[in-house]
């Protein structure tokens, strides 16, 4: 359906590989703020801010922003997603994905570009915790409230726990500072400009001269990173900002 | 795309506003604010005010519906609520209870 790479016609006659059940989607052109609740799963290639609780799959298509906690079986992050995510089978960060919150599942899969910024309890272990968690209701105004506490130790644990994920030891160190420092380097010039944005966080000065992104909401999100690099030890401690008001309203202007 | 759909298993409760067609074959409460059409499928249930150019309604909606163009109630739509709209079409069979506002 969505970013279906062209096949031929046979193919596409097919059901898609994403979605075996008839999927949500919530288009780019769709703004969604309140608590989403679905058995299956659910594709946004647009805005939704609030609260997600899925059976299946939750899909963020490049361009499009959850700003919520999410609960799912399986996430793929394609695009940017702020607030903690709890998946009880997997989670997938995109060469162009974003996430920043805290992460708790059993299977964390980052691809070469993608960014990260929070604590990762990654692994079997994380099964578990994450299974009982699946069972508590998500507090939808608290992002931070679910997270352990910041003194435990923070390092991400995706190189020693996601050994079957098809990433290079390169590509995992870039991950393990991306994770930890900052997005990624400027050589990566493979990645697009609107992840470069978050990249340049040396202060706020260098944030705020960050390039347009594409929507006000990444904007906001792009200056958060920024904000959060520029403070010293705390920056694994994942900060989940409502976007500002005055953010949200300019971007509901209608785009026709 | 250009056409957000709302499956049968999925719960809105909040605010939505589109661009774009919308289709809802789930439930969804609060308000819908659309500029294009909204289209409410048999298994779908709206409990909010929807403004939008044209609805075309065959499941249930319980709120006032606002429209610039055309309200459409099918065969077994259910609406409870206030229509606004420049033209009303109420098929046979369906389910109406409020009142009309017409030829704004």
């Amino acid at each position: 359906m969505i970013n279906q790479p062209q096949a031929q016609p046979q193919a596409q006659r097919q059901a898609p590989p994403q979605a075996p059940l008839q999927a949500t989607v919530i288009g780019a052109l769709t703004r969604i703020k309140g608590e989403v609740e679905c058995q299956d799963s659910l594709i946004v290639a647009g805005h939704l801010e609030g609260a997600i609780r899925l059976g299946d799959e939750l899909v963020i298509e490049p361009g499009g922003v959850v700003v919520a906690d999410v609960q799912a079986a399986r996430v793929l992050v394609g695009g940017t997603l702020v607030g903690n995510v709890n998946a009880t089978e997997s989670v997938r960060i995109g060469a162009q994905g974003k996430l920043l919150g805290d992460v708790h599942c059993p299977q964390l899969v980052m691809a070469d570009g993608a960014a990260l910024r929070g604590n990762v309890t990654a692994g079997p272990a994380a099964a578990a915790a994450s299974d009982a968690r699946a069972r508590t209701p998500l507090g939808s105004g608290r992002p931070a409230a679910s997270a352990p506490p910041a003194s435990s130790p923070p390092p991400p644990r995706a190189r020693a726990n996601v050994p079957t994920a098809p990433v290079t030891p390169l590509a995992l160190r870039r991950e393990r500072s991306a994770g930890l420092e900052r997005s990624a380097g400027p050589e990566r010039s493979g990645a697009p400009e609107r992840s470069g944005a978050p990249e340049r966080s040396a202060g706020p000065g260098r944030a705020a001269a960050a390039p347009p992104a594409a929507s006000p909401a990444a904007t906001t999100i792009a200056l958060e990173v920024g904000r959060g690099a520029s403070g010293a030890g705390a920056s694994t401690q994942a900060k989940v900002p409502r976007p500002p008001t005055a953010a949200g309203k300019k971007s509901r202007v209608k785009r026709r | 795309m250009g056409t957000t759909v709302i499956g049968p298993s999925l719960v809105i409760d909040g605010e939505v506003s589109a661009d774009e067609d919308l289709v809802v074959e789930g439930t969804l409460r609060g308000t819908l604010q659309l500029s294009r059409s909204l289209v409410v499928e048999p298994s779908g249930v709206v409990e909010a005010d929807v403004e939008a150019d044209s609805a075309v309604i065959s499941g249930q909606v319980k709120g006032k519906v606002v429209a610039r163009q055309k309200v459409e109630l099918r065969a077994n739509a259910r609406l409870i609520g206030d229509i606004k709209a420049a033209r009303v079409v109420i098929a046979e069979g369906a389910t109406f209870r409020g009142t009309i506002e017409m030829g704004a």
